[in-house]
């Protein structure tokens, strides 16, 4: 393979001194390299998806993957992957060594003539997030999303997978908290909190956030995501880490009951976890603020999550109501439609037989005996 | 309060699906499979399926595919009855939204994926059909509809209100994975957003589009 040429880049010289990176992840090439310098790409894995309109294995390069951008992204985009690329350089070595275990941190940006932001270099999610998925008789082994954790016990071995109980819940909910306290330290928004951009390992109870290369300094658009608005980002405005807090704190709220309504809300105020004595007031407070401003930060929850105080330099904010909870659902109040009758071979429904109507017929009958009785 | 979309799967499952049966039932337990394994989309769409012949049968009543424990077997066999089978479907959206809205849900338009491999053998399937998507009806339907085999063109191009999709000559099993895959990209996509996203690259189908499409 011939040696990648190097182009003027804002950390080109943030490696080792000849262009390359100092990626302890081992990346091998500089932060910037053109679609040529990577070498042959396998099919893609994903195609479509958000920002990218393709992401390809790098033959070359197993384990790195391609992620490539529709090409009407922001010209600024380059300098923005720039920025994320050698951010990790300014933090203290044990963040910096969760933040590239616990998310595809983009290694290195993808340009060619005429285009500086193609896309990025990625590394794959490790293997561990994967286990097979089983319902019936079928099972497909496959990433695991961290939706599954706002779900029941049951619900997880439905499918085949380890129940969690709470030391599973509040595992992969420390690492969440912990991996937005570094962005937020970062000054980076990251706006996609949801089930579908983390992976979750049931045997390490780890967790695995994806997509972080659309990370943006202080503010970025929000995206709107079904069940996942902050009420007090009114639509068409940026998202901030204010907003993170929000969807943070639904997430964490969400995978520590594994329940994904309203419910949430209520079982978070009945303050459960004994050992996180502060987990709740911090949770509610980013949940149901009315400023804000004043939402507690990633790093508070992280801290009342691993059993510490609810620690603050400002006070309290108030707080709106909590949500009403669904109604209960009970065999009388959804009513299914009536079971078929199984289907004959030709097609045809056999006939139903009902006592119904001569049930009625009988009791008229003896209403009309009694009136006629009674009259003599 | 949770977005939802009441899905409504409706297959032909008329004589001439007879041969295909096997893969009929193996890509409906698919698309279980596929639900019940992605909480998110099994939540936002609650699918109810809808096997049709000479009389109606709902298979699975509108329900959140995770709480299923498997597909029931779908006999194929008898005519190809689309009148009835819509006046069923009207019947099931007024049912089930109420019981949707009683669970707190946003619930919005619903959607009919409708299959078949022939054309109508009842003469008199424009009534029931008009009724069903008579927009002056609040819950009326959008209707994605995926012909092969021997459906009619021209008669699909009537009953898709949103989106068609005609076989490109592949088999009929290829294109009843083919169509339950787009369906299934479709209701991902549409979850993700929160809005119906039709997956329109479906393998083995042209993607005609609507040309009158209904405003909602």
């Amino acid at each position: 393979m011939t040696e990648p040429r190097l182009i003027d880049g804002a950390d080109d010289n943030a490696g080792d001194g000849d262009g390359r990176a100092a990626d302890p992840r081992g990346w091998m090439l500089p932060r910037t390299v053109s679609v040529s310098d990577l070498g042959p790409m396998a099919e893609p894995i994903s195609e479509h998806n958000g920002q990218a309109v393709a992401v390809k294995p790098l033959t070359n390069h197993p384990g790195w993957l391609a992620k490539l951008y529709r090409p009407d992204q922001h010209p600024e985009d380059a300098q923005r992957l720039d920025l994320l690329i050698s951010a990790p350089g300014t933090l203290p070595e044990a963040d910096r060594a969760v933040l590239y275990a616990g998310t595809c941190w983009p290694a290195a940006r993808i340009h060619e003539p005429g285009n500086p932001a193609v896309g990025c270099v990625i590394p794959m999610a490790p293997e561990q997030y994967r286990a097979e998925l089983r319902r019936g008789t079928f099972g497909e082994r496959r990433f695991v999303e961290i939706d599954w954790l706002a779900k029941s016990d049951d619900s997880n071995r439905g499918v085949g997978l380890p129940p969690l109980g709470l030391a599973g819940r509040l595992a992969a909910c420390r690492q969440l908290t912990e991996l937005a306290a570094i962005l937020e330290s970062l000054g980076l928004v990251y706006s996609d909190w949801s089930f579908s951009n983390a992976f979750w390992s049931p045997d390490r109870r780890s967790v695995y956030l994806i997509d972080v290369d659309g990370c943006q300094p202080k503010k970025m658009p929000d995206i709107h995501q079904p069940n996942w608005a902050d009420p007090l980002t009114p639509p068409g405005t940026d998202a901030d880490g204010y907003t993170d807090r929000y969807r943070l704190a639904l997430l964490v709220a969400k995978c520590m009951t594994g329940q994904r309504d309203a419910r949430a809300f209520h079982t978070v105020a009945a303050s459960p976890w004994e050992n996180q004595p502060a987990a709740s007031e911090v949770l509610l407070d980013m949940l149901l603020a009315t400023d804000r401003e004043r939402r507690p930060s990633a790093a508070q929850l992280n801290q009342a999550l691993n059993g510490g105080p609810y620690l603050r330099t400002v006070p309290r904010p108030t707080r709106t109501e909590l949500p009403p909870p669904p109604p209960a659902v009970t065999a009388t109040a959804v009513e299914k439609p009536e079971p078929e009758p199984p289907t004959t071979p030709d097609g045809k429904k056999p006939e139903p037989f009902s006592h119904d109507g001569w049930v009625v017929v009988l009791v008229i009958a003896l209403i009309l005996l009694f009136v006629i009785a009674a009259n003599h | 309060m949770s977005l939802c979309l009441p899905t409504y799967v409706v297959i032909d499952a008329s004589t001439s699906m007879k041969p295909h049966e096997a893969v009929l039932n193996a890509t409906l337990s698919r698309l279980h499979y596929n639900l019940a394994t992605n909480p998110r989309v099994s939540e936002f769409a609650r699918v109810c399926v809808v096997a049709f012949s000479t009389d109606v049968h709902v298979v699975i009543p509108m329900s959140d595919m995770e709480q299923v424990p498997a597909m029931p077997e779908v006999l194929c066999g008898g005519r190809t009855e689309y009148g009835k089978t819509f006046d069923r479907v009207r019947e099931c959206i007024e049912q089930d939204v109420d019981n949707l809205r009683m669970q707190n849900f946003s619930v919005l338009r619903p959607t009919v994926f409708f299959l078949t491999d022939g054309g109508p053998t009842d003469a008199n399937w424009q009534n029931p059909f008009r009724e069903l998507v008579d927009r002056d009806w609040p819950r009326h339907p959008h209707v994605i509809a995926y012909g092969f085999g021997g459906a009619k063109r021209d008669v699909l191009e009537q009953v898709a209100t949103k989106a068609l999709f005609i076989a490109d000559g592949s088999d009929t099993e290829s294109a009843l994975s083919g169509a339950i895959t787009g369906l299934l990209n479709t209701l991902i996509a549409s979850s993700k957003t929160g809005q119906m996203q039709i997956a329109t690259d479906v393998k083995g189908f042209e993607y005609v589009q609507v040309a009158q499409e209904y405003v909602d």
